[in-house]
C-alpha cells in the first residue's frame, strides 16, 4: 500500500471543491470539509468515507424531515443521509433551541457517520453549549461529550461515561446524559430498527452557574476507564505541522472527484480566461 | 456655519458600519480614545469604498503588503547574499541566495533555463517556465535544493508530499526583448538606457505564479511562528517576487560575464528602475468574494489610516501640505509618462496627471494661505476632506485614489500601527450564530445588503456571466450563462443572487423562528446566512456590485487586489486581465544594510508612489 503525506492547507483548499462535486452547496461544502479534515486528522478514513458514500448517504437532493418538534425536542427522519451532510445543521438547530429552552433533545433516525460525532460535539461546544451525542453502531455505547472552555475557543471533547459517576466530567454532564437517556427511552421505536440513528442533547451553559467546566477533572490529558479524551486541537496542530497521511489510491480518487467539477476546455473557453 | 462647509461633502456623515472591538482598541492605543472615536467616525462609507469604480481607482498605500514587507526588511536590516551563482552563456544555471532576517535564516534557489526566445505569458495552464525558484526555511545544501526541485518538477499537479522546510516555490519568465537588450548592453560593457527600459514597462522578468501556504505540499503559513520574518500575510509571496527581481539582475549579469569577462554590471540606478512584471486575471475576483474577512482586512487598514489623516486639524495639515504637494507633483509627473491602454473605461493618464497637478497646486495654496479653494479666502477647517472633495469635483477617480494613498503616506506612524488590523481581521471566519432569528437576518439584510436587494435581476444581462474552473489546471474563467456549458459547476461569486433568494425564503417564515431551523430545510443558504452575519460585524466585507452582471468589469476588483499587494501602477489589457510591475524602486540588498536607496536614484526615474514621504519622520516635518 503506497501512502502520501499531504499538506493540510492543500487539503483544506481543495476539500470544499470535492464536496461541491458531490452536489453540496458552497456553505454546506465548507462545513463538511472542515468535518472531514478534522476527522481525518483525528482518526483517518474520513476521505475514504466520502468517496464510498457519494451518491448513497451523501445526496444533496435529499433533505431531512422534521417529524415532530415541541419545546426544544425534535424527532427527525434523516432520510438516509450521512451526518457529514446533515450533522452541522442538526447541531446548530439543537444549540439554537437550547438557547431558548435551556436544553434541546433530538433523535434522528435513518442516518450514519458515527466517526463525525466528535466534530459535531465540538461544534456545539464552539457555539458555547455542552453537548452529548449518542449513535447507533460500534460507538453507541461510548457517547461523545463536549464542553466549551471558559473562552469558548478550545472545547474539550471526550468519549465514554455511559453509566459513570461524576468522576472526570463536569458536574452537570451526567444529568444531561441522563436526560438524553430518558428521551431515548421515550422514543425507543426510533432506535429499534436496523437503520442508523443519532441522539443529540445540547444544554445552554449559564455564565457563573458554577458548572462552567472543569470537564476532565484531575488531569486534562489523562484518560480514565470511563473517559477517553479526544484532542482534536492537538490532531489539527499535528496535521498542520506534519501533513496528513493518505493512501495514494484514495488521493487519486479524490483527484478524479475534483476534476469532475471542472469544465472541459475549448478555444472559446480559453478566450474566457483572465 | 463656515463658508467652506460645501467643500467638505466628501464624508461629513459619521460612519454607520460595524467596527469590531479589537479594531477600536487598536485605534485607541494608537491615538487615544478621543481622537480614536473621531477617526472611527470619519471612516468613508462602504458604498463609496466598495463600489467597482472606487476599487478600480484604489492605489497602493504604505499598508500594501509589498510596502510593509520592504519596510520590515529595512527595519530589521535583512542580509541577502548570493552564495552560489553558476550561469552559462545561454543563461542556464543556478543561483542561490542566503537570507538572514531577525535571527532566522532561509534560502532562495533559482534555476534558470537557457533562453529559447519564446515569450511565455505565464498562464496558469502552462507547464514550462524560464525560471523555477524555491524558498526554503533554514540552512540547506545544494543537494537538498536539487532534490526539492526534482520533487516539484516531477509531481506538481499530480500530488506531492508535504515538506515542512519549503516555504514556497515560484515560477517566472523572461521578458525576452528587454532581457536581451540589457544582456547585450552589459556584454558590450554599457548600462541600459533607462528610458528604453521604461518603454518596456520597467522589468526584464515576469512573475508566473507563487505556490505556498500548503499548495503543492509547501508549508502552511499559519504554522510559521509569530516571530518568523515572513509570518505577516502575503510577505512570503511578495518576498519571492523581491527575489525574482534580484535573480533577474544576477542571472543577466552572470550570463553577460560568461560571454565577455569584461562585461559591465548593472549599476544600482539601473536596478532601481526595474521591477517584476505581473499579469493577473479572474481568479482574483473569485478570491475576493470567497474570503469576505480578507476583503474587509484589505480595506479597513487603509481606511483607518485615511480617516486619521482626514481628522487632522488645519494647523497639523498645513504643516504637512508642502510634503503632500511634492508627492502629488511627483505622481503627476509619473502619470504623464505612462502609456494609455485600449480600454475605453480607463481614464487617460494625461487627464490623471492634470488632475494631480491641480491638487498639488491646491495643497501648495493651502500651505501658503490656509485655504484649499482659490475662490475662498477663509481658512479651510478640514483641509484634507476639502482636497478629496476637490479631487472628486475634477472628475478623476484615479487622482482621487492617488490622493488617498498620499494622505495615508503623510502619517506613517499611525498607518504602521494599523498594520496589525490586517492579520487579525483576516483570521476572522464566517460562523453561524445559532441563536439568530429570521427577523435578525432580515434586519441585517435591510441595513447591510440594501445594495444587493436593490439590484433588479429581471433582465438577462443582470446575470449574464458565471465563473468556472477550467479543465486546464483549474484556471478561473468566465462563461456566458446563456451560451456556455458548465453553469452547473459555477464558482460562487453571486452574493446579490444569494441574498435575494435567501431573503425571499426568510420573508416566508415567522420572524422569531431560528435561522438554524430554516437552514435545516434550506441548506443551500448556509453560506449566505453566515456571510450576512459576518457583514453585521465587519465593515467593507463585500464588493457592492452585481458581479455576474454585464456591467461589472473584473478588472476593477483585480486592480484593487493588486494594489493591496503593492502594485503601484497597472494597466488592464482587457476588462478581465490586468498587467503591472511590482517593486519598482524597492530597496536593493545593499540598501538594507544602511545605504539609502534614494542615493542611487537616477534623475527623472519612475519612482514608487506609496512610500512614506521620502523617509522623512512625521515629527521632522
Amino acid at each position: 500500500m503506497t501512502t502520501l503525506r499531504l499538506s493540510y492547507p492543500e487539503l483544506a483548499r481543495t476539500t470544499p471543491e470535492m464536496l461541491r462535486a458531490c452536489g453540496f452547496s458552497v456553505g454546506q461544502a465548507d462545513d463538511a470539509a472542515e468535518m472531514i479534515l478534522l476527522t481525518e486528522a483525528l482518526s483517518g478514513d474520513a476521505y475514504r468515507y466520502l468517496l464510498d458514500s457519494k451518491g448513497t448517504t451523501l445526496n444533496a437532493a435529499l433533505r431531512p424531515r422534521v417529524l415532530h418538534e415541541e419545546d426544544g425536542q425534535y424527532r427527525i427522519d434523516g432520510a438516509g443521509l450521512s451526518l457529514l451532510q446533515i450533522g452541522p445543521r442538526l447541531v446548530d438547530l439543537a444549540c439554537g433551541e437550547a438557547s431558548r429552552s435551556g436544553c434541546a433533545l433530538m433523535i434522528v433516525s435513518r442516518t450514519d457517520g458515527a466517526q463525525f460525532a466528535p466534530y459535531l460535539a465540538r461544534r456545539a461546544a464552539l457555539h458555547g453549549y455542552r453537548a452529548v451525542l449518542r449513535m447507533s453502531g460500534p460507538g453507541a455505547q461510548r457517547p461523545v461529550v463536549a464542553e466549551p472552555d471558559g473562552a469558548g475557543r478550545k472545547p474539550i471533547v471526550y468519549a465514554g461515561m455511559e453509566h459513570a459517576s461524576n468522576d472526570g466530567v463536569a458536574a452537570s454532564t451526567p444529568s444531561l446524559m441522563e436526560r438524553l437517556g430518558q428521551f431515548l427511552a421515550l422514543h425507543s421505536d426510533a432506535t429499534a430498527g436496523h437503520d442508523g440513528w443519532v441522539a443529540i442533547a445540547v444544554e445552554r451553559i449559564v455564565q457563573g452557574d458554577g458548572k462552567h467546566p472543569a470537564p476532565v477533572s484531575r488531569d486534562a490529558d489523562a484518560d480514565t476507564d470511563a473517559v477517553q479524551r479526544i484532542d482534536m486541537d492537538k490532531a489539527l496542530d499535528q496535521a498542520l505541522r506534519h501533513g496528513v497521511t493518505m493512501e495514494a489510491s484514495t488521493f487519486s480518487r479524490l483527484g478524479e472527484l475534483l476534476v469532475s467539477l471542472r469544465v472541459p476546455t475549448s478555444e472559446r473557453s480559453r478566450r474566457q480566461a483572465g | 456655519m463656515e463658508a467652506n462647509v460645501n467643500n467638505q461633502q466628501e464624508s461629513d456623515e459619521r460612519f454607520s458600519g460595524p467596527i469590531p472591538p479589537f479594531v477600536r482598541d487598536l485605534v485607541s492605543a494608537a491615538c487615544g480614545e478621543t481622537d480614536g472615536a473621531r477617526v472611527l467616525g470619519a471612516l468613508r462609507s462602504e458604498d463609496d469604498v466598495m463600489s467597482a469604480h472606487a476599487m478600480r481607482a484604489a492605489k497602493a498605500t504604505s499598508l500594501s503588503f509589498a510596502h510593509s514587507l520592504v519596510e520590515r526588511m529595512k527595519r530589521e536590516h535583512w542580509r541577502i547574499e548570493c552564495v552560489s551563482c553558476d550561469v552559462d552563456a545561454n543563461g542556464e544555471g543556478t543561483v542561490v541566495y542566503e537570507i538572514t532576517a531577525a535571527g532566522h535564516q532561509f534560502h532562495f534557489a533559482a534555476f534558470s533555463q537557457a533562453s529559447d526566445g519564446i515569450d511565455r505569458p505565464g498562464r496558469f495552464t502552462e507547464w514550462t517556465f524560464d525560471f523555477l525558484g524555491i524558498l526554503v526555511d533554514g540552512p540547506v545544501d545544494l543537494a537538498a535544493i536539487e532534490h526539492e526541485r526534482e520533487e516539484i518538477v516531477g509531481k506538481v499537479w499530480r500530488g506531492r508530499t508535504t515538506n515542512l522546510s519549503t516555504l514556497g516555490w515560484t515560477v517566472a519568465n523572461r521578458s525576452n526583448r528587454f532581457y536581451d537588450y540589457v544582456l547585450g548592453r552589459l556584454e558590450a560593457g554599457q548600462q541600459p538606457e533607462l528610458d528604453h527600459l521604461a518603454e518596456g514597462g520597467g522589468y526584464i522578468i515576469r512573475n508566473a505564479g507563487y505556490y505556498a501556504n500548503g499548495r503543492h505540499g509547501t508549508r502552511a503559513w499559519v504554522s510559521l511562528p509569530p516571530d518568523h520574518p515572513l509570518a505577516y500575510p502575503y510577505h512570503v509571496d511578495l518576498f519571492a517576487l523581491y527575489m525574482w527581481r534580484l535573480t533577474s539582475f544576477t542571472v543577466v549579469e552572470a550570463q553577460a560575464r560568461s560571454r565577455n569577462a569584461a562585461a559591465a554590471r548593472l549599476e544600482p540606478g539601473s536596478k532601481l528602475v526595474l521591477g517584476v512584471g505581473n499579469s493577473s486575471g479572474l481568479g482574483m475576483v473569485a478570491t475576493l468574494v470567497r474570503w469576505p474577512a480578507w476583503l474587509s482586512a484589505f480595506s479597513l487598514g487603509r481606511e483607518l489610516a485615511l480617516a486619521y489623516a482626514l481628522t487632522r486639524d488645519a494647523q497639523t495639515a498645513r504643516a504637512d501640505a508642502t510634503t503632500l504637494a511634492a508627492l502629488l507633483t511627483r505622481s503627476a509627473r509619473l502619470y504623464e509618462t505612462l502609456p494609455d491602454g485600449d480600454i475605453d473605461e480607463m481614464e487617460r493618464h494625461a487627464d490623471i496627471a492634470r488632475a494631480l497637478a491641480t491638487l498639488a497646486s491646491a495643497a501648495e495654496r493651502f500651505a501658503a494661505t490656509g485655504s484649499v479653494d482659490d475662490r475662498q479666502t477663509r481658512q479651510t477647517a478640514s483641509p484634507w476632506r476639502a482636497l478629496l472633495a476637490k479631487a472628486r469635483s475634477l472628475g478623476s477617480d484615479e487622482a482621487h485614489g492617488q490622493l488617498v494613498a498620499h494622505l495615508v503616506a503623510l502619517y506613517p506612524r499611525f498607518a504602521a500601527a494599523m498594520e496589525a488590523v490586517i492579520p487579525s481581521t483576516m483570521k476572522i471566519t464566517r460562523q453561524q450564530r445559532v441563536e439568530a432569528t429570521v427577523g435578525e437576518l432580515l434586519d441585517i439584510a435591510d441595513t447591510r445588503y440594501c445594495w444587493a436587494l436593490d439590484v433588479d435581476r429581471s433582465a438577462p444581462e443582470t446575470a449574464m456571466y458565471f465563473w468556472y474552473k477550467s479543465g486546464e489546471n483549474g484556471e478561473n474563467r468566465r462563461g456566458e450563462r446563456a451560451i456556455d456549458p458548465g453553469v452547473e459547476n459555477e464558482t460562487f461569486v453571486d452574493v446579490v443572487g444569494a441574498v435575494q433568494a435567501f431573503c425571499t425564503v426568510l420573508r416566508s417564515r415567522p420572524r422569531d423562528e431560528l435561522v438554524a431551523r430554516v437552514l435545516l430545510d434550506h441548506p443551500e443558504f448556509v453560506h449566505i446566512a453566515s456571510r450576512m452575519q459576518l457583514a453585521a460585524t465587519l465593515p467593507y466585507s463585500e464588493i457592492r456590485e452585481n458581479v455576474i452582471g454585464q456591467s461589472f468589469f473584473p478588472m476593477d476588483a483585480i486592480r484593487f487586489l493588486l494594489t493591496t499587494f503593492g502594485l503601484e501602477t497597472s494597466q488592464p489589457v482587457t476588462r478581465q486581465w490586468v498587467r503591472g510591475v511590482f517593486l519598482l524602486n524597492a530597496v536593493l540588498p545593499e540598501d538594507l544594510l544602511g545605504a539609502s536607496a534614494s542615493a542611487h536614484m537616477p534623475q527623472g526615474a519612475r519612482v514608487a508612489l506609496s512610500g512614506s514621504v521620502a523617509g522623512q519622520q512625521e515629527n521632522e516635518r
